[in-house]
C-alpha cells in the first residue's frame, strides 16, 4: 500500500512539475486564453486519489503530514484554475502552480519518509469541519498571494518599473477582483469550520493554542473584506494587505498544525 | 559652406533641464532674426520640440560657426539657469557630424521613440521659421531637403516605423494595467496642438471611449471635438471633468504646471477608482509632486519613452539598414556641397573660353557676312559646350578628391586669365 501511495503521490509531483514549466514557457510566449485541459485532467486524478484516501480512512484525510500537504495542494491549485476560469485571467495561475508543485513536493517527502500510520475514523462533521478549514486555508493564501501581487503591480506602475511582473500580471482591476473571490470563499468556508466546531463542542479549546483565536480573527476579518464593495482604490489596497496578513497567519497556523498535530482529531 | 550644429537632446538631457531649454514659436523667431540681422547669418534651421533642441548653422568657415553656437548656448545657460554636465563644445558638431545628426533626427534614428515619425512634421515647421526669419538660405535648403527625403526613405524602406509605437500607445499600454481596459474609460485631453491631435487620433480608434477636450482656448477644444467626436470644454472645467476622469493626457505649452497637487487632492476625495495622468508637455504640464499621492499614477515623456523602448525589437534591427540610408544621402550632400564650392571655378573657367571665343568671333564680324558669322557663332558655342561638358561632369563627379585650395586656385587661375586679357585687349 505504501508503494502505491509514495507512487501517487511522487507521480502527482511530477505532473505538477511538468505542468509548471508548461505554464510559464506559456507566459514567455504569450498568455494563452484557456486553461489548458491537461490541468484539469491532472485535478481531477488528484483529486480521485485522495477521495481514495478519504474512502480508506473513512474521513477527510488530514491525519498526517503528506495526506494534509496534498489535500492544501489540490485544493489551492482548484482555487487557481476556478478563479482563472471565472475570470478569464489567468496570469496569477503560474504562482498557484508553483505554490502546489512545493506542497506536492513536500507530500510525497513525508510519504516516503514515515511510516503510514494504520487509518483512524474521525466523524463526519470532524471531516466537515477540517475539509472548510483547509478550504479556508487555501482561500486566505489565494487571496494573499493576489493581495502581494496587486501591491507589488501598484508599486512597479507607480515608479515606472517595466520588469517580469509589469509585463507578466495583467491589471490592478483583474488582480482586485481575484482577491475579492478569494476573500469571498476563504470567508464562506471559515464560517462553516467555525459552525462546525460548535458541533464539535470544541469552540475556543485552549488545547489547540493560537490555531482557533487566530482561525476566528481570521473569519472576521475575511467576513468584513468579503462584505465590503470592490469601490475606491483605497479599500483594494486594504483588502491587499488584509489579505497578507490573512496569508501570514495561515503560514503561522500551518506551521503550529505541523508541529503539534491538527487539534479536530 | 560648412555646416555646424548644436545638440541638445534627450539623449544628453533628463526632461527637467530639458523644460528649461524648450523654445517656443515666438522665442525660435526671435533667435533666428537675432542671427540674421545681429549676426549675418543666412542659413540657419531651429528644431525644437519636447524632446531636443537643435540649431543648424551654415557658414562659409567652420569657426564662425561654432563660435556663435557656443556664445547662444552661454546665453540660453545664463538665460535659463541651467548647466551641462560636460565641455560647451561637446555639444557643437563639426560639419559631418552636423549633417549626419540632422539626417539622423529626420530619420528618427535619434528619436525618443526609435523611428517615430512626428519629427518630419517638426522639421517642415523648422524650416517655415527659416523661411519667415529669412535664414532659409539655399545650403541650408538644400540639407533640409535632403532630411525630409533621408527620412522618407528610411520609413518606406526599412521596419524602423513599423507596429504600434507611440506615446499614446504607451500611455494606453499603462491605463490597461491599471483598468484593466482600454474600452469604455473616460479620457480627458488637455490642450489642442499637434500632439493632442495625435493622441485623439489613437483614442478614436477605441470601443466606447469617451473623451472630453479642454483648452485654454475654448475654439480650439471646439474644433478638435469636432473632429474626433469628443466633448470640448475650458480648463475652469478640469476640477469637475477629473471627478470621472479615468485617464487625462496633458500636452500643453504652458510654461508652468497647470495641474497642482491640490487639485487632484481634492479630485481623488470624489473619484472610485486610480487615475493616470500622462504629462506630454514640456515644460511639464503637472506637477511632479502628484505623483506621491496614492491612487494617482504620473507618466511622463521619460517614462513612457522607457516603457516603449521594451517593444522595441523590431524596429531596431532596422537600425543598420536606416543607417546605410543616411551614409547614402549624407555623401549625396557632401557632393551637392562640394559642387556648389566647384561651381564658381566651373563658372569662371567657362566664364573665361565663352570670353575668349566671343572675343576672336567679334574680330571675325567684319570679314564675314552676317548669316556665316551666325552659323559659325552657333559652330563654336557648340564645340565650347561639348568640349566643357565631359571635363566638368568628371570635375563635379570626383568633387570629393579635390582639395579646397586646388578649386580655389583654379577659379583665380582663370580670372587671372580673363583679366590678363582684357589688359591686353
Amino acid at each position: 500500500m505504501e508503494i502505491v501511495t509514495n507512487s501517487v503521490a511522487i507521480s502527482l509531483t511530477v505532473i505538477y512539475g511538468v505542468l509548471l514549466s508548461g505554464e510559464l514557457r506559456t507566459m514567455r510566449a504569450g498568455r494563452a486564453s484557456t486553461t489548458s485541459p491537461w490541468m484539469w485532467l491532472t485535478v481531477a486524478i488528484h483529486l480521485v486519489a485522495l477521495i481514495f484516501r478519504g474512502i480508506e480512512i473513512g474521513a477527510c484525510p488530514v491525519d498526517s503530514h503528506w495526506e494534509t500537504l496534498s489535500l492544501l495542494a489540490l485544493l489551492i491549485v482548484t482555487m487557481h484554475l476556478l478563479l482563472a476560469s471565472a475570470s478569464g485571467d489567468r496570469c496569477t495561475l503560474i504562482f498557484g502552480l508553483l505554490l502546489t508543485f512545493v506542497l506536492q513536493l513536500g507530500s510525497a517527502s513525508f510519504s516516503l519518509g514515515a511510516q503510514i500510520p494504520a487509518p483512524r475514523s474521525i466523524g463526519s462533521i470532524s471531516s466537515l469541519h477540517a475539509f472548510t478549514a483547509w478550504i479556508g486555508v487555501a482561500g486566505v493564501i489565494t487571496a494573499g498571494i493576489h493581495g502581494i501581487l496587486w501591491l507589488l503591480l501598484k508599486r512597479s506602475i507607480k515608479t515606472s518599473q517595466f520588469g517580469l511582473l509589469f509585463t507578466s500580471l495583467s491589471s490592478l482591476e483583474s488582480l482586485s477582483r481575484l482577491i475579492r473571490l478569494a476573500t469571498g470563499i476563504a470567508a464562506v468556508s471559515l464560517a462553516i469550520t467555525v459552525g462546525t466546531s460548535v458541533f464539535l463542542g470544541n469552540g475556543v479549546d485552549s488545547s489547540s493554542g493560537p490555531v482557533t483565536p487566530i482561525s476566528l480573527g481570521l473569519m472576521g476579518l475575511f467576513g468584513v473584506l468579503a462584505l465590503v464593495p470592490r469601490s475606491t482604490g483605497t479599500v483594494t489596497e486594504w483588502r491587499a494587505w488584509c489579505s497578507v496578513v490573512g496569508l501570514a497567519s495561515v503560514v503561522f497556523i500551518s506551521i503550529w498544525v505541523i508541529s503539534f498535530g491538527p487539534h479536530s482529531r | 559652406m560648412k555646416i555646424s550644429s548644436l545638440t541638445l537632446s534627450h539623449s544628453n538631457f533628463p526632461i527637467e533641464i530639458r523644460e528649461k531649454i524648450a523654445i517656443n514659436r515666438e522665442q525660435a523667431v526671435g533667435i533666428l532674426s537675432d542671427l540674421r540681422f545681429k549676426m549675418a547669418i543666412e542659413n540657419a534651421l531651429l528644431i525644437s520640440t519636447c524632446n531636443r533642441t537643435e540649431l543648424f548653422l551654415a557658414t562659409e568657415k567652420q569657426e564662425r560657426g561654432q563660435e556663435i553656437l557656443e556664445e547662444i548656448l552661454k546665453q540660453w545657460m545664463h538665460e535659463r539657469q541651467f548647466s551641462i554636465p560636460g565641455e560647451v563644445d561637446e555639444l557643437i558638431l563639426q560639419h559631418h557630424e552636423s549633417i549626419t545628426r540632422l539626417l539622423r533626427v529626420a530619420s528618427g534614428l535619434e528619436s525618443q521613440l526609435l523611428g517615430e515619425s512626428e519629427i518630419l512634421g517638426q522639421i517642415r515647421i523648422a524650416i517655415e521659421l527659416s523661411e519667415e526669419t529669412q535664414v532659409a538660405g539655399s545650403v541650408i535648403r538644400k540639407l533640409w531637403e535632403k532630411a525630409l527625403r533621408c527620412g522618407k526613405r528610411v520609413r518606406s524602406e526599412t521596419s524602423i516605423g513599423d507596429g504600434a509605437l507611440s506615446l499614446a500607445y504607451g500611455a494606453l499600454k499603462v491605463a490597461k494595467k491599471i483598468h484593466g481596459k482600454v474600452s469604455g474609460l473616460h479620457y480627458c485631453i488637455i490642450g489642442a496642438g499637434e500632439v493632442a491631435e495625435l493622441v485623439l487620433r489613437h483614442l478614436q480608434e477605441i470601443e466606447g471611449a469617451k473623451i472630453t477636450i479642454l483648452n485654454r482656448s475654448e475654439e480650439h477644444a471646439e474644433h478638435l471635438a469636432s473632429m474626433f467626436g469628443a466633448e470640448p470644454g475650458s480648463l475652469e472645467d478640469l476640477p469637475s471633468v477629473l471627478v470621472n476622469t479615468d485617464v487625462l493626457i496633458s500636452s500643453t505649452a504652458s510654461a508652468h504646471p497647470i495641474i497642482k497637487t491640490d487639485l487632484i487632492r481634492k479630485v481623488l476625495e470624489g473619484r472610485p477608482k486610480g487615475l493616470l495622468l500622462v504629462d506630454l508637455g514640456v515644460p511639464r504640464d503637472i506637477d511632479p509632486a502628484v505623483k506621491e499621492l496614492p491612487q494617482v499614477f504620473l507618466y511622463n515623456l521619460d517614462d513612457l519613452a522607457r516603457l516603449i523602448q521594451e517593444n522595441l525589437t523590431s524596429r531596431q534591427e532596422a537600425i543598420p539598414g536606416a543607417e546605410e540610408i543616411v551614409e547614402h544621402e549624407r555623401q549625396q550632400f557632401q557632393v551637392w556641397i562640394v559642387n556648389q564650392q566647384l561651381q564658381p571655378a566651373i563658372l569662371s573657367l567657362r566664364k573665361s573660353l565663352e570670353d575668349a571665343s566671343e572675343q576672336e568671333l567679334d574680330l571675325l564680324r567684319d570679314e564675314l557676312d552676317a548669316e556665316t558669322h551666325q552659323q559659325l557663332t552657333v559652330l563654336v558655342r557648340k564645340l565650347l559646350k561639348r568640349a566643357l561638358h565631359r571635363p566638368t561632369k568628371e570635375f563635379r563627379a570626383t568633387s570629393s578628391q579635390w582639395s579646397e585650395s586646388f578649386v580655389s586656385r583654379i577659379e583665380s587661375l582663370f580670372k587671372q586669365e580673363t583679366f590678363e586679357d582684357e589688359e591686353q585687349k
